[in-house]
């Protein structure tokens, strides 16, 4: 609830509620799984701290990019609409490949790229990008945060040494919500 | 009792302790105040410290909705006992998060209201912004309450009590001993003043314990002693010397007592004698006044008889005038009336001897003279008369200012004949020279006196006379006097009376000295006289 921002779209929601419709189709919001999903995308801005020399300058945007299919619909774009975290501008942008994955400070890579999961993390290996995502073997392909649901409840995991590498600092206050996962080396 | 009435030792006591106690109570006071103003303040920052720690810590949790989370967070108020709730609400401002986790609700605030802490009743409260960078997460609630004040305070009054307890006590103690210093000499002084009192012995001394003020003031007092015993000394010196001399004068006084005791009982007799004399007198006091009375009544009676005769005098008076007048009347009458016949005769007879001349023997012719003569002293008598009527119908000069001089010189110049013949000695001493009188008046006057010096002369010896003018009292004084045959003291009061001639000698009409008298007297002079018989004569005349 914390992320709806407005009567308009709690009003749309209780009405998808009420109807259990859900629909995956562009014009309709996604599912309020992913509606949390990317106030958390969102919400980590805030809470972490990239090197300065991943912005060009202090008003150079954060770029939250998504890989794969989109599953926010345009709902990510209204979270971060004018919202700056430190006087840089959020951008959403959306990638295909890992290839066009250019300037970008949080990736979420979605389920449907699970099986290049691998291939995509090794080559963001020495950049300054968070990768996030519902992949279930994400962690262990070493991914910094996953979302796991419990107890029909969003939570997440970090990998602490993920992030260390990739030269990001988490805020403690988040990984004391966060479940630390830290996958044996292979 | 009155401050003033208690003892000096409570007295200083009572100040010094009254001194202390009200600095102490009002630094506590002070202090005090001080502590609960700094202290809400300083409360107030601690708790709005520690709503910033918890909103800080709390931030990922309402970001990432995790009330567990907040709630363990909250959680860690249970260190701080005197937080009695502390709500987080959401950015929407719906309750997040509470503690302790058996808060109901209804005791709470439900929606965040203004930011900042207050004072409400006896707990701290307010709400303050839970923000993450620039972004507001949400809103955090506090609630406190002041037991950390009371509890601050309860200690402090009982630092306070001990403290003012403490410095009391000290106070009481120090004063104790300390107020000895200043008390202790007063009371010395006070119980010798006493044992003076007292016993009347001023030989006692006050010891002297400083060189204060009050070791001044045991100087004084001593010094003081010193001279009354000095005093004293002499006093009871004196106070022998008065009871011996009181007791002489005593001695002296019962003699003086008795002395006066006799006087009083000679007095008494006295008295009584005087009271008899007194008696006596009365009764010749009241003869005297019958006397009086009688003196009285004959003096009355007299004064009546006086006024009787008197008024009998004033009809004498005035018969007496109205013959004067009469006999003026008559004398006028008479001259004026035998002035012609006179003249007539005298007329007639030088005629007769004319005619007669050649033919008279020797005795006719001396009986023709004798006729003559007779006619000329009858008609030197008619003009006396008529110079008399004159003077009495008060015929008035003119009067001027005439001189003396010119006077005597024209007199002299009618007499020179008689002069020569006398061999008179005429001497003049005119101190006045001029006077206000009528001419024909003061030749009158003069004429008289002279011719009467030269005709009353004495034939033993050459004729003086001395005409001198003075003034004397006011008066012009004109002076004859002659060294010739004089008057008879007996005689002297006729003189000036008319027809009277003392020497019949010399001829005289014997109307002169009367003329002369009447005319001064009627200007308002007087004419007096001294004479000695057969030594001279001076008339004094003092005119107006």
């Amino acid at each position: 609830m914390a992320i709806l921002k407005t009567s308009a779209h709690q009003h749309l929601f209780f009405t998808l509620l009420i109807g259990s419709v859900i629909s995956l189709s562009a014009q309709t919001p996604p599912a309020r799984e992913y509606q949390i999903k990317a106030g958390f995308l969102f919400n980590f801005t805030q809470f972490i701290e990239w090197p300065a020399s991943a912005f060009v300058s202090t008003e150079t945007p954060i770029v939250i990019g998504v890989l794969g299919e989109d599953p926010f619909n345009a709902y990510l774009d209204e979270i971060v609409s004018g919202e700056t975290v430190n006087g840089h501008p959020l951008v959403v942008q959306r990638f295909k490949t890992i290839s066009e994955v250019n300037t970008c400070h949080i990736l979420f890579i979605n389920i449907t790229e699970t099986a290049k999961l691998e291939e995509i993390v090794t080559s963001l290996k020495g950049r300054n990008i968070l990768t996030v995502s519902d992949a279930a073997n994400f962690m262990q392909q070493g991914g910094m945060i996953r979302f796991v649901t419990v107890n029909k409840k969003i939570q997440f995991q970090i990998n602490p040494e993920a992030t260390k590498e990739a030269d990001l600092s988490i805020s403690s206050k988040v990984l004391r919500l966060a479940e630390i996962v830290v996958p044996k080396k292979k | 009792m009155l401050f003033k009435d208690i003892p000096i030792q409570r007295k200083l006591m009572t100040v010094i302790l009254l001194t202390s106690g009200a600095v102490l109570i009002l630094t506590c006071v002070a202090f005090f105040a001080y502590e609960f103003h700094t202290f809400r303040q300083s409360t107030v920052r601690q708790l709005s410290t520690l709503g910033e720690i918890i909103g800080a810590n709390s931030t990922a949790a309402l970001a990432f909705e995790s009330p567990e989370d907040a709630n363990e967070i909250l959680a860690a108020l249970m260190a701080e006992q005197h937080i009695l709730a502390a709500i987080l609400y959401d950015k929407e401002g719906n309750i997040f998060s509470k503690y302790p986790a058996t808060l109901t609700v209804s005791n709470v605030p439900i929606q965040p209201k203004l930011k900042g802490y207050r004072f409400v009743d006896s707990y701290l409260e307010g709400f303050q912004p839970v923000i993450q960078g620039t972004r507001r997460l949400g809103t955090l609630y506090l609630k406190s309450d002041l037991r950390a004040i009371d509890e601050r305070f309860r200690l402090y009054g009982i630092i306070a009590v001990l403290v003012i307890a403490v410095s009391s006590l000290l106070a009481y103690l120090l004063s104790k001993i300390l107020q000895k210093s200043i008390s202790k000499p007063i009371l010395a002084l006070a119980e010798t003043a006493k044992a003076i009192s007292d016993r009347q012995d001023y030989s006692v001394r006050a010891t002297k314990l400083g060189n204060d003020e009050l070791g001044s003031l045991t100087d004084a007092f001593n010094h003081m002693l010193m001279q009354i015993q000095e005093q004293n000394l002499v006093l009871s010196g004196f106070n022998k010397n008065l009871e011996h001399k009181v007791m002489e004068r005593t001695i002296e006084l019962e003699i003086v007592n008795k002395e006066q005791k006799e006087v009083e009982k000679k007095l008494y007799e006295k008295n009584n004698e005087l009271a008899q004399a007194l008696e006596e007198l009365q009764s010749a006091k009241a003869q005297l006044i019958e006397l009086n009375n009688k003196l009285e009544r004959r003096v009355e009676e007299r004064t009546n008889e006086l006024l009787v005769s008197e008024e009998e005098l004033i009809i004498k008076n005035h018969e007496l005038k109205k013959i004067n007048i009469d006999l003026d009347n008559f004398i006028y009458t008479a001259s004026h009336d035998l002035k012609s016949p006179i003249c007539n005769i005298e007329g007639l007879t030088s005629l007769l001897n004319k005619m007669l001349d050649n033919r008279l023997e020797n005795k006719e012719r001396n009986l023709m003279e004798m006729i003559s003569r007779s006619i000329a002293k009858f008609k030197g008598t008619i003009e006396g008369l008529t110079e008399i009527t004159k003077v009495q119908k008060n015929l008035e000069y003119e009067v001027e200012d005439v001189s003396f001089k010119e006077a005597i010189e024209d007199v002299k110049d009618d007499i020179r004949d008689m002069m020569v013949q006398a061999e008179a000695l005429i001497r003049e001493d005119l101190q006045v020279n001029r006077i206000i009188y009528a001419r024909h008046n003061l030749r009158s006057i003069v004429y008289n006196l002279l011719s009467n010096a030269i005709k009353y002369r004495s034939p033993e010896r050459p004729l003086k006379v001395a005409i001198k003018t003075y003034d004397e009292g006011g008066h012009t004084v004109l002076s004859i006097e002659d060294n010739g045959l004089g008057i008879n003291e007996k005689n002297l009061p006729k003189l000036f009376t008319m027809f009277k001639r003392l020497h019949t000698h010399v001829e005289g009409a014997g109307i002169g000295l009367y003329i002369i008298k009447r005319t001064i007297e009627n200007k308002g002079g007087r004419i007096e006289v001294e004479s000695k018989l057969d030594e001279g004569t001076r008339f004094k005349v003092y005119f107006k």
